[in-house]
């Protein structure tokens, strides 16, 4: 078996130019899934909003019972549908059709996101004791400020690894896009792919893409890990 | 089409129509298993023995694993290896089911996750447990076979019924290679339709997916708990009782 | 009947064991006391090779044994020989109380299952846990735990049993029951060495009390000479702290 070299040159090359959407999708996605995320699970786990706690856990259920592929389909074709509903209902002059593919892409892989990460976040909340938060509101803290200052702290250096494999399940995922029309990474072998002739050699190099990302990413987690165990080292020794 | 047009008698006619096509869907989740258990288990041997590259490669291997996205490595898969048995063996794969293309890319991303699922679950079992059965008299692979490993087993269920789910939820992206499973088949009725009845065809085999898992998920935590060694206990004081009853009466 | 010279043990650059002399006569009950990290219970360790010793040598039944060098069948020959009763009691989670005094009878014993059984329910019986049989360790309490744990031990019949601090897992209001089945098997003439923190087990029930600190044995005497006139300062202080601890307690 023989690669065409070149064509994995100038694939890769070309392929960089995904790695800025699948960032955004990326990122956008974390920033707005873990506040969302925490709140979910906040909801979840509590007793006092019951209505709330019942949609989101249906809500929970769908998103990991359902393929990713096919929640993209379905949302592909439901999202324009509802918001042209809703631009209709308000009398809004939205041009359903001048909104962008990746607008809804990201739209669903917040949703996904925060569903998936409030799973995270319920199994962090149990690893911080009861006490912490009892203690903060006892001492003079408001709840808000017992979980803003005490508990979500330790939550999130708790969770950090599972959050850094998180990151990179999420990463995959977006190579789904290419169903919602979104030329990200995977999108782009696709398209040099078929032109080409050249399927192995293009999906190597975007596997090679996707294991740099990853391996970074871990990299980057690992650095905010020591960063704050030192942290606590140094406030444990001062 | 809208929302508002959706047709309840649609919805129930793919989903019925979905229904046959699972066979696929249990058919590459099986191969998929078979291959990672079997693979697996030697990987998880690399990892837990003392050979540095054994254990070199097993990590390396699931580093890997996980961070390159199912989609391509279904492609490289399905590409890549007619290739290579055309190279190597001259053997033709080309026309074999596409089937098998997607049982081997999950099972090779199965590899990776059943051999960390039985690291885990080996490390979890007590030193302690091996301890005493060598102590009490039992040869260091009985203590394993019989002591360790069917705890190991004990503690691996909930995550080996969550790699399953994941397995068969991944597979449905074998459409884009061809493969007609339950999604190959909604995209196939799609065409069939002209897109008309799309949103019917996609909120079906959602559904679909949704009660298989949910139901999938019950059976895990059912036998999670009836396997648990208290559960078991109970049972055979109440086949005790049932006998004792039994000679009562008689 | 067991005799140990130099033992020596390290855990990476501790020097845990500083050459240890030992010797047992049968119908022995001796206790070692020491502060925690005197190396008491590695010792115990050592004698059951749960940990290989790098050097020393012992003797049992006219055996001679180089621990630096013990062959599989050395130590398949003191395992024979000797049982372990574990602090954390390492009861196999997957086998009822039954099975778990059994195991060893049928596999390391070659004992035919059905007297296996028998002898197991003796074992059961003499530590009052008849009517727990087909309990799990998750079913059982504490103290019925450690007391399956002696019945496991006795069961084997070995000439000597060892007992790494058997109670100090337990909860206070538990630890009379395992203490009283520990006495019976003492009164019965069964040579045992525990580890323990237990004073008045050492007082009333043990033939020999040896201390030990920082990896050697600071002295050995019957309990009437350690308890009242101890030779070495060491000694006495270690006893005065403990007794004046327990007189709180109380």
């Amino acid at each position: 078996m023989t690669l065409n070299y070149e064509f994995m040159l100038e694939t890769f090359v070309e392929s960089l130019k995904g790695i800025p959407v699948t960032l955004l999708i990326t990122a956008i996605s974390l920033l707005a899934a873990l506040p969302l995320g925490f709140i979910m699970a906040l909801v979840r786990d509590g007793n006092k909003h019951k209505i709330a706690k019942a949609i989101l856990d249906v809500y929970a259920s769908f998103v990991r019972g359902v393929p990713m592929i096919v929640q993209i389909m379905l949302m592909y074709v439901l999202f324009p549908d509802i918001l042209s509903l809703i631009a209709k209902a308000l009398h809004l002059p939205i041009d359903i059709y001048g909104v962008p593919n990746i607008a809804y892409a990201i739209l669903l892989f917040v949703l996904w996101t925060t569903s998936f990460l409030s799973e995270t976040f319920r199994a962090g909340l149990h690893t911080v004791n009861k006490g912490q938060l009892e203690a903060a509101v006892s001492n003079g803290m408001t709840t808000f400020q017992g979980y803003t200052r005490i508990v979500i702290p330790q939550v999130l250096t708790n969770m950090l690894p599972v959050l850094c494999t998180n990151t990179n399940t999420l990463i995959k995922m977006t190579s789904l896009c290419f169903a919602m029309s979104v030329i990200e990474i995977t999108a782009i072998a696709k398209i040099a792919a078929g032109n080409n002739l050249c399927y192995v050699e293009a999906y190597l190099v975007t596997a090679l893409i996707y294991i740099i990302i990853c391996f970074t990413v871990e990299n980057i987690f690992k650095f905010m890990e020591r960063n704050v165990s030192k942290k606590y080292k140094r406030l444990a020794a001062g | 089409m809208n929302i508002t047009d959706v047709k309840l008698s649609y919805l129930i006619e793919y989903f019925l129509d979905f229904i046959p096509f699972l066979s696929v869907t249990l058919q590459y989740t099986l191969l998929a298993m078979a291959i990672g258990i079997v693979f697996g288990l030697l990987m998880a041997k690399g990892k837990l023995g003392k050979n540095r590259i054994l254990k070199g490669f097993a990590n390396g291997y699931t580093a890997v694993m996980r961070a390159i996205p199912s989609i391509v490595l279904l492609f490289l898969v399905y590409y890549g290896l007619p290739k290579i048995f055309m190279g190597a063996f001259a053997i033709n794969l080309t026309r074999i089911n596409k089937v098998y293309f997607v049982g081997i890319t999950l099972g090779l991303f199965n590899i990776a996750i059943m051999s960390e699922i039985m690291k885990s679950s080996y490390l979890s079992v007590d030193r302690g447990q091996y301890e005493a059965a060598v102590s009490n008299g039992l040869t260091s692979s009985q203590a394993i076979i019989r002591i360790v490993l069917p705890q190991a087993f004990r503690i691996s269920i909930p995550n080996v019924g969550n790699a399953i789910i994941t397995l068969l939820k991944e597979g449905t992206l074998g459409y884009t290679i061809g493969l007609i499973d339950s999604m190959g088949r909604a995209n196939q009725q799609n065409a069939l339709t002209f897109q008309n009845h799309i949103l019917e065809i996609y909120i079906s085999l959602a559904a679909l997916y949704w009660i298989l898992t949910i139901l999938l998920d019950r059976g895990f935590k059912a036998a999670d708990s009836k396997l648990s060694y208290s559960s078991r206990a109970k049972e055979r004081q109440t086949v005790k009782a049932g006998e004792i009853s039994k000679e009562v009466a008689a | 009947m067991l005799e140990v010279r130099g033992i020596q043990k390290h855990f990476g650059d501790q020097h845990i064991l500083k050459g240890i002399d030992l010797s047992i006569e049968k119908g022995d009950v001796t206790v070692i006391l020491g502060p925690s990290g005197s190396g008491k219970t590695t010792l115990l360790r050592c004698l059951n090779f749960l940990e290989n010793a790098d050097c020393g040598e012992m003797t049992m039944d006219g055996r001679k044994i180089d621990l630096g060098r013990a062959s599989a069948k050395d130590k398949a020959f003191v395992k024979d020989r000797t049982a372990f009763v574990f602090q954390n009691y390492n009861l196999y989670n997957n086998k009822t109380a039954l099975e778990n005094v059994t195991e060893g009878l049928i596999l390391g014993r070659h004992m035919h299952k059905d007297e296996a059984i028998k002898t197991a329910r003796v074992a059961l019986d003499k530590v009052g846990l008849s009517d727990r049989e087909n309990y799990y360790p998750s079913q059982l309490s504490g103290g019925q735990q450690q007391r399956v744990g002696i019945a496991r031990a006795i069961a084997r019949n070995p000439e000597i049993i060892l007992f790494d601090e058997p109670t100090s897992a337990l909860d206070p209001e538990l630890i009379e029951e395992v203490l009283s089945v520990m006495r019976k098997v003492a009164n019965e003439g069964t040579t045992m060495v525990v580890v323990t923190h237990e004073m008045s087990f050492a007082e009333n029930v043990a033939t020999k009390v040896v201390f030990m600190d920082q990896g050697v044995i600071v002295e050995e005497d019957t309990p009437q000479v350690i308890f009242t006139h101890p030779k070495e300062e060491r000694t006495f202080s270690f006893l005065k702290n403990i007794i004046h601890d327990t007189d709180y307690v109380i």
